[in-house]
């Protein structure tokens, strides 16, 4: 080798060297994707418009709320939190494309926000991918954790207790073991998680159940499916129906002069559902693992969300809203005890140590301390009011 | 400015193209779609393979209602037959990813039957109504026959790969995307000017004339309906292919309204028109979210979470202008932006 | 038997709905030749504004009823005058499309200004369950049923005893040669979908007092298509009966067969009669001049 060729190899060599090491140093002192030294960048999809924009809105809001905040109180360790809010109007399709987007373009540090169960189940592939932490608390669905994967954690029991819970009161507390019962469920994979609730509770307590019928997402007519409930006889009945259904059955229950013990889901105690069934008169009862409007600390919150939310959002406040009001606060949390280092991998790895982390009474402690990094919170149950228009807890939260 | 186009031999009338620069611009096109990769990321990739192969659906319904004018509003139903015979065909079946969508496109074909046979007899209005209940009766089926595809629960797809080359990644089933367009764009150029082609035109424009001359209508229709389904059928397994998983609420009736607008905002009965107008209204979205932005924050403030619905009310408005302004959609645009250089300077 | 009687009655009520929606597409087919797939969001948008003259204080039922109507009758006529008029002369497909355009710019306007809660309508007759014999029926449902058979008379009278109906036929027939004869085409269009208007007002109203207030009252329009196919595309009382028909053979399948085959008996039962009866059970067979 020439002389002059030798000297441009090692002049190459040294710059290459100090260029190696100033990189290393940097990107010790570089932040994970999504954090700079002031601000960590956070994404949800949601429902915004379309069928579901009622349950997307308020999680989204419950979120802002969350984030408000805590950036009042100066933030996360010294970083404040900003989020960004997809819209996927209830379809797969632009589910998966809109966390493609947080993903790629945006590039949020973690997930916040997961739209329904089959929409997050669509986006599973290009989340494990990433590797990009994500909490689960608006629709859990047990294919989320199963198997798990290493950066996703999910909120909430599964759906079958929804229908569980209710029965098991109905023959515990109020004395209903003779009664024929009856369930009205949705012909989808949601309605039959109710469906196999409530035939658990049917066979632990050797119940009469005399009719379990289906029904279509978005009837609005239930007039055949009561006549058939009231020609089998029933009187204890669960009704795996959502706000306004619901009304309709109970609508047609006061019609034939039904004398029914009622029962239902969670989301039966979204005010709105609760107004409109009220003209009929039933006092049904709704298991939750969310606090109510009406419980001390839903009260609590409803006043930080007047300080913080819009007057829109303060409206609609309900169990969506405290919802999303924790998945962000657990997913603060998980920041927080990463101290001022915070990438994803650190972020996750407290997530998967933490135990009993208190939501100030607005839900049982969370904890992803197990197999499935799922916190399966306790249920309260809640009986409604129809002379007020509001709920009244039963029990407290009760971990079954 | 342009001159002496006539032609002195069938080859040349029957030609795609009289004009050696036609293939140049059109190789210049390709090129520049087989370079996007390089220039945008997963995101925008998203979106160009979703415009690819919903234009092949599109081209597959403007042949139906464009070419041989028989209104359809049924082809969500197609998607979703497509859609769940990849799924089926691949996780049940084994069937190798790319002998399935053309499987996929033939069961849509042979399902198309259900709708064409009723056709003959139905018209206009009366035909349009039964292709949407059509789409009904196919979303119930697939639900109640739970053994055979999930129910409600949707399916998992497995990914595209040929002889074992996978396409999982996003800039591999773009290429894939593009690569079935094309061989798409092609049969469908070779379909419009050959004998059917020109069957279905005479069956669009009038029909009785059309049997006078000796068409048979019952094939031709038929024939327009089960080639129509195919391409949407294929169209529906890549839908499966990209997002890998389907379940029904993927393809509800909505689907067929953006479809029907897309050939209006494009022009019916063009093929370019057909792929202006697919592009169009799936960046539509993306262009009023941009404008939104742009219009600053304290508009977006004051529409808070009104702006999904606004964005809505913005697809309508859409629709709407191109039907009150423009006709013929984007390819009446084309052609008139066309005819203005080429006549240039004696254009009026 | 009793249980089959409750069936048919609650059939016969929510099939007032898909009649009075049916009337609805009938008319305007009948006038114009096309569809209007708007039909659903039009209602919704009357359902809505009526809810807001509903909560004015001191308003009683007749009032409302008449306010709702004279602000039905007044957006046909602007939505006639202002969507679909400057489409004349434009293919059918065109025009149909311009509605279906239009469904989507009323939904999202609707939801824009009122939101997407659903919310309880006021019940101007009260609430109590009125009971003959073994039948039980709400004011709400006996509205429907009325409203029902009197907009079935009237036009059953408008067609036999006016000229306005035939006018009707032939200008649905060939615009053209309808002019020729002196027929005022555009006063002819106006009146039609000024009487699509009322019909939708009607089905609006009684699905308020039935139901709840909800975006999902658009989804209604749909679900009237295949009382229009039953009855037949262009008869307004065939379209009355259609509803009848489709409400009850749904609770009949319902009741007794069960298993979500409620919500396709109708299209099913479509399908069977247009293979008999191409044309709808009382639609006018269309003769095509070469």
């Amino acid at each position: 080798m020439s002389h002059t060729f030798k000297k441009a190899m090692n002049r190459l060599a040294r710059w290459s060297a100090i260029a190696l090491a100033a990189g290393a140093a940097m990107s010790v002192a570089a932040q994970d994707v999504g954090v700079t030294a002031t601000e960590i960048l956070i994404g949800e999809v949601q429902p915004m418009s379309g069928p579901a924009s009622l349950i997307g809105k308020a999680g989204a809001a419950g979120s802002k709320l969350a984030i408000a905040e805590i950036n009042a109180n100066g933030g996360i360790n010294g970083r404040k939190l900003r989020a960004i809010y997809e819209d996927d109007g209830y379809v797969p399709a632009r589910s998966v494309s809109s966390v493609k987007k947080l993903i790629d373009s945006d590039k949020v540090f973690g997930l916040t926000g997961t739209t329904g169960s089959s929409h997050m189940v669509a986006m599973l592939p290009t989340i494990e991918e990433a590797k990009i932490p994500t909490i689960v608390h608006m629709a859990p669905h047990p294919s989320v954790v199963n198997p798990r994967r290493a950066s996703v954690f999910m909120i909430g029991p599964d759906y079958d207790l929804a229908g569980y819970v209710p029965i098991s009161h109905m023959v515990e507390k109020m004395n209903k073991k003779g009664g024929k019962y009856g369930i009205l469920y949705q012909d989808d994979d949601f309605g039959k998680a109710l469906l196999a609730g409530y035939q658990k509770a049917v066979k632990q307590y050797g119940l009469n159940s005399v009719a379990e019928i289906p029904f279509k997402r978005g009837a609005k007519d239930f007039s055949a499916e009561v006549l058939t409930l009231k020609d089998k006889g029933a009187n204890a009945v669960y009704l795996g129906t959502l706000t306004t259904e619901s009304a309709s059955v109970m609508s047609e229950f006061r019609r034939l002069n039904m004398d029914v013990t009622l029962g239902t889901l969670w989301a039966g105690q979204l005010p709105a559902a609760v107004k409109l069934a009220a003209p009929s008169g039933y006092q049904y009862l709704i298991p939750d693992y969310y606090a109510s409007n009406y419980d001390a600390a839903g009260l609590a919150l409803m006043e930080k969300a007047k300080k913080f939310l819009n007057a829109d959002d303060y409206a609609n406040f309900n169990r969506y809203t405290v919802s999303g009001y924790i998945g962000t606060m657990v997913f603060a949390e998980g920041i927080r005890r990463c101290g001022a280092n915070v990438t994803r991998v650190c972020v996750v790895s407290e997530l998967n140590k933490l135990q009993n982390f208190s939501t100030g009474g607005l839900s049982g402690p969370v904890s992803f301390n197990n197999p499935k990094a799922q916190a399966v919170l306790p249920i309260k149950l809640f009986q409604t009011d129809p002379a007020s228009g509001t709920v009244k807890s039963v029990t407290d939260f009760i971990a079954y | 400015m342009r001159s002496r186009t006539y032609q002195n031999s069938y080859a040349g009338l029957v030609a795609l193209s009289n004009q050696p620069t036609a293939w140049v611009w059109a190789a210049i096109g390709i090129l520049v779609l087989a370079l996007m990769p390089a220039y945008f990321g997963s995101f925008g990739l998203n979106m160009l393979t979703a415009i690819f192969v919903a234009s092949i659906g599109i081209l597959g319904l403007n042949l139906l209602s464009g070419v041989a004018g028989q209104i359809s509003l049924g082809h969500a139903g197609f998607l979703l037959i497509g859609a769940y015979s990849q799924a089926i065909l691949t996780t049940d079946y084994k069937v190798p990813t790319l002998i399935a969508i053309f499987l996929s496109g033939l069961v849509a074909a042979i399902a198309s039957l259900v709708v064409g046979i009723p056709s003959l007899r139905l018209k206009g209005l009366y035909l349009a109504i039964t292709t949407l209940a059509f789409t009904f009766i196919v979303r119930h089926v697939v639900l109640f026959a739970e053994g055979l595809t999930r129910g409600s629960a949707g399916m998992p797809v497995d990914a595209l790969s040929i002889f074992g080359f996978s396409f999982k990644s996003d800039v591999r089933f773009y290429y894939a995307a593009l690569a079935l367009l094309l061989l798409f764009i092609i049969i469908t150029l070779n379909l419009m000017r050959s004998r059917i082609g020109r069957a279905w035109l005479a069956l669009r424009d009038h029909d009785i004339a059309a049997r006078a001359m000796g068409i048979d209508l019952m094939r031709y229709k038929l024939l327009a309906f089960m080639v129509s389904a195919f391409y949407t059928g294929v169209a529906g397994a890549m839908v499966a292919l990209q997002t890998r998983f389907i379940n029904v609420d993927t393809f509800s009736i909505l689907i067929s309204i953006e479809a029907l607008a897309m050939i209006i905002v494009g022009g019916m009965g063009r093929i370019h028109g057909a792929i202006l107008g697919t592009a169009l209204i799936i960046f539509l979205p993306e262009l009023l979210s941009l404008g939104f932005n742009a219009a600053g924050d304290n508009f977006k403030n004051l529409m808070a979470d009104r702006i999904y619905e606004v964005k809505g009310l913005m697809y309508g408005v859409v629709i709407l202008l191109f039907l009150r302004l423009e006709p013929e959609g984007m390819a009446g645009i084309w052609r008139k932006s066309k005819r203005f250089w080429v006549q240039w300077p004696l254009s009026q | 038997m009793n249980y089959f009687m409750n069936l048919v009655m609650s059939g016969l009520v929510i099939g007032t709905l898909y009649g009075m929606v049916a009337m609805g597409f009938a008319i305007i087919y009948r006038a114009t030749g096309m569809v209007n797939f708007a039909q659903g969001e039009v209602m919704m948008l009357i359902a809505y504004m009526s809810y807001t003259f509903a909560t004015i204080p001191g308003m009683t039922f007749i009032p409302l009823l008449a306010c709702v109507l004279t602000a039905s009758i007044v957006l046909g006529l602007l939505i006639e005058w202002a969507f679909i008029r400057p489409m004349l002369g434009e293919s059918m497909f065109s025009r149909v499309m311009v509605t279906i355009g239009l469904a989507v710019v009323i939904r999202s306007t609707v939801i824009l200004i009122w939101g997407v809660d659903p919310t309880a309508f006021p019940r101007p007759f009260g609430n109590a369950v009125i009971r003959f014999g073994e039948m039980a029926l709400y004011p709400g449902q006996i509205f429907a049923l009325v409203s029902l058979a009197v907009l079935s008379l009237a036009m059953w009278l408008f067609f036999r005893r006016s000229r306005v109906g035939i006018a009707m036929r032939a200008t649905s027939n060939n615009e053209t040669i309808a002019l020729l004869m002196g027929i005022n085409v555009k006063r002819i269009s106006a009146i039609a979908w000024a009487l699509s208007a009322v019909f939708a007002a009607f089905s609006g109203l009684a699905f308020c007092l039935m139901f709840s207030l909800e975006p999902e009252i658009s989804q209604m329009g749909l679900r009237g298509f295949p009382a229009t196919i039953l009855g037949g595309l262009d008869s307004v009382v065939g379209g009355a009966f259609g509803g009848l028909v489709i409400g009850v053979v749904e609770n009949l399948a319902g009741g007794y067969l069960g298993r979500g085959l409620k919500e396709i008996a109708g299209f099913v039962l479509i399908i069977v009669v247009l293979m008999i009866k191409p044309y709808g059970l009382f639609g006018q067979r269309e003769i095509e001049r070469v």
